[in-house]
């Protein structure tokens, strides 16, 4: 069978391909609110550990796939290396979502102070919303390509962008804010306790710097 | 003899219903537009109605245009030539199944004319100027393809997709295109088949693309007025998912214009020279051998094209309607205009052009260089092989059998 129509196009469509790579990275943050709330209960994570392993593997095989299929073909929406870089760093917030994890679960925090929780906790929340917008960004470039680039479709995108950044500018603020708090308990608390709570809030804050660059590379794509 | 060629010429035209005709409707299946079982049916009456309407235009450059009658005056050597060409075109495009080359049957009975027409009477017995005008359209058709998809794309862009309101948008453009489609058809067929003047041919055509235009005006706007969409851009590729069904149509229609010759070419030809018993480039195609070329295609398609559009229309799940139906129009247009100047071009490579010039409109997400460069290769291939091996099989038939 000469079936070579067939083949000109790719098997999956790379930008779902990117989709599905961008929920895994939100369906791991997803676990943090969680995570946190069993911690600072001194509750067991090992569980959530192993579920956010096994989405790291599964977002690995997307990224085979989805290099696969640049590798291969020549025309695409977007510029293969912007594509790339923004596949980088999604994958890169599912490792910092896992990095916080495992961190959390070599040191258990005793008797933390209930507002320091609580302020932990909502900028769980707010790194959770960054990522979520992140994903939305990503969804929403299927739609850019589908409009054929309508003019009124990358506007759309990019204010789902801006709220992107915004979102990356008040986890910078509640994890400053948090530290500084830390830092003033110095006389109350176990100095590697406030160090080790410290490089936590830093790695959540990570989270959503990632979500950030993601967001300003496709601001990059749309342009292009 | 005849009989034999009759035969031959059939499951040739099998051949191509159920390969050739699979790729040509491949993106129309794939975008889901139509089922592969609706293909075949669709392929099964179009196919025979493109090949009788028009697919004489095409076999008489295969039956009289490659070799020169006066070079090669012996009607028995006509005879086992186009024997030859037969068997070696179908043998060819047998392995090139099996092996999925990508290979054309037009190019290949091109190919096993002009090897048969070099053995049987020397270089200058092939008409070179047309063989030149063929290998050039063989290049351009896959260009013009990709000019048109390209184009039509573009349009449907501005008009529809980059609208306020897509969807609004698509109600009042699409039908438009419907009615282009339809000129090009009518003018085509009034000016290249019912030899009407310039004038009447325009008249009609108009006319024609009026009526389409009003009907699909009145099936858009009454079928979709109610509705208010919540994703604009669905609602567009579903309008254009019916209009695709047309475009599907008119490929399949386009494809039996051309591709009919391939098959009852060196049929025709052998029917020349056994009812006049002479080599007379007087004898005009039969009806009834387009006919037979037509009710073979017709035949591949329904016996064995279902399984394979289906495993195409499966392999292909990147592709929307709107890109679907600008690969479809460009394709059929393109195949239908070298239809009735005469010239046999490959349906599947104007395809490949055709989808390539989505892709570099940014309609499609990418397009597979392997394929592409196959095609090269196939190019360079295909045409020396088949004559070759047409040649020598004429040569070994001129020794074994005394006319």
């Amino acid at each position: 069978m000469m079936n070579f129509i067939g083949k000109m196009f790719p098997k999956d469509s790379p930008m779902k391909l990117m989709k599905d790579h961008a929920e895994l990275a939100k369906k791991a943050v997803d676990f943090l609110p969680e995570v946190f709330g069993k911690y600072f209960y001194e509750q067991d994570i090992s569980s959530i550990a192993r579920e956010v392993d096994q989405i790291e593997h599964d977002a690995d095989q997307i990224k085979v796939e989805i290099r696969k299929s640049y590798e291969d073909l020549k025309y695409s929406f977007f510029n293969k290396m912007d594509i790339l870089f923004v596949l980088h760093k999604q994958d890169a917030i599912i490792d910092k979502a896992d990095d916080v994890i495992k961190l959390l679960m070599m040191n258990q925090v005793k008797d933390l102070d209930h507002l320091i929780i609580k302020d932990i906790v909502a900028l769980t929340h707010t790194v959770v919303e960054s990522v979520e917008l992140m994903t939305d960004s990503i969804s929403n470039l299927t739609l850019v390509a589908e409009s054929s680039f309508a003019k009124k479709e990358i506007d759309r995108e990019r204010e789902g962008i801006d709220k992107v950044e915004r979102k990356e500018s008040v986890t910078d603020d509640e994890s400053i804010l948090i530290g500084k708090k830390l830092y003033m308990m110095k006389e109350e608390m176990n100095a590697v306790d406030i160090l080790f709570l410290g490089k936590v809030v830093r790695n959540l804050s990570k989270i959503s710097d990632r979500a950030e660059s993601v967001a300003e590379r496709v601001r990059m794509l749309i342009r292009a | 003899m005849l009989v034999f060629g009759i035969g031959l010429g059939f499951a040739l035209a099998f051949a191509i219903g159920a390969n050739d005709v699979a790729n040509s409707m491949a993106t129309a299946v794939g975008a889901k537009a139509i089922t592969p079982k609706q293909a075949v049916m669709i392929a099964a009456v179009l196919e025979l109605l493109g090949a009788v309407l028009f697919g004489s235009h095409v076999t008489s450059t295969i039956m009289k245009g490659i070799v020169k009658w006066d070079y090669v005056s012996d009607p028995n050597i006509l005879l086992l030539g186009a024997m030859a060409t037969l068997i070696s075109t179908t043998v060819w495009i047998l392995i090139a199944t099996f092996w999925s080359m990508p290979i054309s049957t037009t190019h290949s009975v091109v190919g096993g004319m002009m090897g048969f027409g070099i053995v049987a009477a020397g270089w200058n017995a092939v008409n070179w100027m047309t063989m030149l005008r063929i290998a050039m359209t063989w290049v351009i058709s896959p260009f013009f393809g990709a000019l048109l998809s390209f184009t039509v794309f573009k349009i449907i862009s501005w008009t529809i997709l980059h609208k306020e309101s897509p969807y609004n948008a698509a109600k009042r453009y699409a039908p438009y295109f419907i009615a282009a489609t339809f000129f090009i058809i009518a003018f085509l067929f009034c000016s290249k088949t019912l030899h009407l003047d310039l004038i009447m041919t325009i008249v009609v055509s108009l006319a024609l693309s009026a009526v389409s235009l009003l009907i699909s005006f009145k099936i858009l706007l009454t079928k979709l007025a109610s509705k208010e969409p919540e994703n604009e851009y669905e609602e567009v590729e579903k309008i254009f998912r019916k209009m695709q069904v047309f475009t599907s149509c008119y490929v399949s229609f386009s494809h039996g214009a051309n591709d009919v010759a391939n098959a009852i070419g060196p049929l025709a030809l052998i029917f020349a020279v056994i009812t006049t018993g002479v080599a007379s480039t007087s004898v005009e195609v039969p009806l009834w051998i387009l006919l037979l070329g037509g009710a073979g295609i017709a035949a591949g398609v329904a016996a064995l094209g279902r399984k394979v559009m289906k495993t195409i229309g499966e392999d292909i799940t990147v592709l929307n309607n709107t890109r679907g139906f600008a690969i479809d129009f460009g394709t059929a247009t393109t195949v239908l205009i070298a239809s009735v100047i005469g010239v046999p071009v490959s349906t599947t490579h104007t395809v490949v052009g055709s989808v390539t010039g989505i892709g570099m409109a940014k309609g499609t997400e990418m397009v597979n260089v392997g394929v592409l460069k196959n095609i090269i290769y196939s190019w360079l291939l295909t045409v020396p092989l088949v004559a070759v091996c047409s040649g020598a099989l004429f040569w070994v038939l001129q020794k074994i059998i005394v006319l």
